[in-house]
């Protein structure tokens, strides 16, 4: 059975323009242990979505739809007091942000202590001895405890937000690009920290980026997300060798690949539509080499194509053609925007 | 800890020297002054002899570099010269009036921090509500206000129409307190002190609670406030611990101007309620062309602002852990 289930979620945001529909009916499930990436590029609803998962939304978002199971509990009709029992001890996160994600007026400790004691029934001396141990787990001086977040480097603020994220040994991580702000050797060795921790203590983990070879390292599933829908999902393997939908192969393509060095990054151009009135058809049609007439106008279902492997695209035949294809550049070059 | 100290010291010192500067300027202003600076003491009737004589008490009859550091050596031992009008020296003239200065200044400050800061929360929670542009037009139009009309018209209301709170002065007629904490545990000076200081903080009070209203929108932006409610750390935990503690710090420097703000604000609003106070003293000096006891007081003026910008310093380098005194230099 799933830890958690999303089925259908939407969230809205009320803008001055009109509703924005930034995440637009997505599923997904998360079993026990199990990780799943959420890519796509940047506004395409990936936060959003996380948001909406542990309902700390902005002020003009509203959820019309949708379901988010956890443990048999609907998440969308709790009151905030439920919600607050939830968040941490089930549910936490590891923010996009680590740089600002601490309080900069209060130590480190004062964090550590405050989530422990309020929400973990910890006394004083056990949740500063379980955060002297969260800290040397992440490779991290438990001394440092005492400093204020200014004080640490960003890959130290990095591993102390995640020993913040296990303060209540919850059963589901959030991380929202955790290391997109890092430089790449470090970036290394958080994902690598983040891995093991997650085999260590039996964690499922839901991973936002717009890196999809981080997702390669680190998840058992990916969702590819495109302008507020999921396009493709499927295991990783699945996905990184079989790719079915031309958005995932043009991620690929926009991500160095390590088995081809010496290839070409290649972008696709154009951004994501407005999602105040996406276009009619597939989202992707505009910017997509392959779309034909009817994809512009009639939105392709995501469809079970083998397996454990779904795909919102006409193409269901000749994918081994679609994907030689989009590994040239000219092929990206074709479309006008 | 070793450094902290020295650099407070540093600070004082930085303090003396802008006092300093102040204290000649006043000097070389009063001196630069058109006329006798004794043309109020003196009378016509007094012969060139008796007016020598005079110049002669009051030291003006020595080159301008002498006075001043003459002026400056009475300065350093807190003498102030003496006042034409009063005919008692400026040092006790002031010191009568100063303590009802620093307590309507102290009140309104407290009364319109207080509320300023909540209000500001208050208000950046509810953005985009009803009650936010409410508000913010009740706040715009007492930051607008002009304080001697709001005195006026708290004064025709409260005082003239309804008779609740007397008219003006700081005691009931005839009362005569002993001491400073006599007049602090009598309920009459409280009543006396209502409206003045009233006045006072409904003028005071747009700066802070439009500054900790925008702060605090600007922080809820911040990646740690959404972290702590991401941490269920409920509502007001959110809203205090995490935004308002941070939106506060500016507004810390701000009550430092805030105390210019209220010093200025006394010369109005001392006059309109007859409270005896450094602000009236001062209007005093000058419609009488007392030139030291004007001197005194701008002196004293300066010196309490520039005191509360020391403080205002000091106090932020304990508030927040990222501003160190050092690195502020």
């Amino acid at each position: 059975m799933a830890l958690l289930s999303v089925n259908d979620l939407k969230v809205f945001y009320e803008t001055k323009k009109g509703v924005s529909r930034a995440v637009d009916g997505i599923s997904f499930n998360l079993k026990e242990g199990e990780s799943i990436g959420l890519v796509g590029e940047s506004g395409c609803g990936k936060s959003t979505t996380v948001k909406g998962i542990v309902r700390v939304m902005d002020k003009n978002a509203f959820s019309p739809g949708g379901e988010v199971k956890f443990s048999n509990k609907d998440i969308l009709k709790l009151t905030e007091d439920e919600l607050n029992q939830l968040r941490w001890r089930d549910i936490a996160m590891i923010p996009q942000a680590a740089m600002d994600s601490l309080n900069p007026v209060y130590t480190v400790k004062n964090q550590f202590l405050e989530v422990m004691l309020l929400k973990g029934g910890l006394s004083k001396n056990e949740a500063l001895n379980k955060a002297e141990n969260l800290f040397k787990l992440v490779g991290l001086n438990p001394q440092m405890l005492n400093y204020y977040s200014h004080q640490f480097s960003g890959g130290m603020k990095q591993r102390a937000v995640i020993a913040l994220a296990l303060a209540l040994d919850p059963k589901i991580i959030i991380a929202d690009e955790p290391v997109t702000a890092l430089d790449v050797i470090v970036q290394h060795q958080i994902l690598k920290e983040i891995k093991d921790l997650r085999k260590r203590l039996g964690l499922a983990m839901i991973m936002i980026t717009h890196d999809i070879s981080v997702v390669a390292q680190t998840c058992d599933n990916i969702a590819v997300m495109y302008a507020g829908k999921i396009v493709e999902k499927g295991s990783s393997i699945q996905i990184l060798k079989n790719a079915f939908h031309p958005y995932t192969m043009g991620l690929e393509n926009a991500f160095p690949n390590l088995n081809e060095p010496e290839k070409e990054l290649i972008s696709i151009e154009g951004a994501p539509p407005s999602l105040i009135n996406p276009p009619a058809g597939c989202r992707f049609a505009p910017r997509c080499p392959f779309a034909e007439e009817i994809c512009f106008k009639e939105e392709p279902d995501l469809e079970e194509l083998e397996l454990g492997h779904f795909s919102a695209c006409i193409y269901h035949n000749n994918l081994d053609q679609l994907r030689s294809k989009a590994k040239e550049v000219e092929t990206w070059q074709k479309i006008n925007i | 800890m070793q450094n902290k100290w020295k650099v407070i010291a540093e600070r004082f010192g930085q303090m003396l020297i802008t006092l300093w500067i102040i204290a000649t300027i006043l000097f070389f202003i009063f001196r630069l002054m058109p006329g006798n600076p004794l043309v109020a003491y003196i009378d016509p009737t007094f012969t060139e002899e008796q007016q020598q004589a005079l110049m002669q008490q009051f030291g003006l009859d020595k080159p301008l570099h002498v006075q001043y550091f003459v002026f400056l050596k009475n300065l350093v031992q807190g003498e102030l010269g003496d006042s034409f009008f009063f005919r008692d020296s400026v040092t006790n003239v002031i010191a009568k009036v100063l303590p009802n200065t620093l307590y309507l200044m102290i009140f309104a400050l407290i009364i319109a921090y207080t509320i300023g800061i909540l209000g500001g929360i208050l208000l950046a929670w509810h953005r985009g509500e009803k009650i936010e542009t409410l508000g913010i037009i009740l706040t715009l139009f007492t930051r607008a206000a002009p304080q001697f009309w709001v005195g006026m018209i708290l004064l025709a209301v409260f005082s003239f129409q309804f008779n609740i709170f007397p008219s003006g002065g700081a005691s009931a007629a005839g009362q005569v307190f002993n001491s400073e904490f006599d007049k602090l545990t009598s309920i009459s000076f409280y009543y006396h002190l209502f409206l003045p200081a009233l006045t006072l903080s409904i003028y005071l009070l747009g700066l802070p609670l439009l500054l900790m209203r925008s702060n605090m929108l600007d922080i809820m932006n911040e990646a740690y406030v959404d972290m702590a409610k991401m941490r269920g750390l409920g509502k007001f935990r959110v809203m205090f611990k995490y935004a308002a503690r941070n939106a506060f710090l500016p507004v810390v420097t701000a009550m430092a101007v805030g105390v210019g703000y209220a010093m200025g604000g006394n010369v109005i609003i001392e006059t309109v309620f007859s409270w005896p106070g450094l602000g009236r003293l001062l209007v005093k000096a000058v419609s009488t062309s007392d030139y030291p006891l004007a001197q005194g007081a701008f002196i004293l003026i300066a010196a309490v602002m520039v005191f509360m910008n020391f403080m205002a310093d000091i106090i932020y380098s304990l508030l927040d852990p990222r501003v160190t005194l050092e690195s502020r230099r």
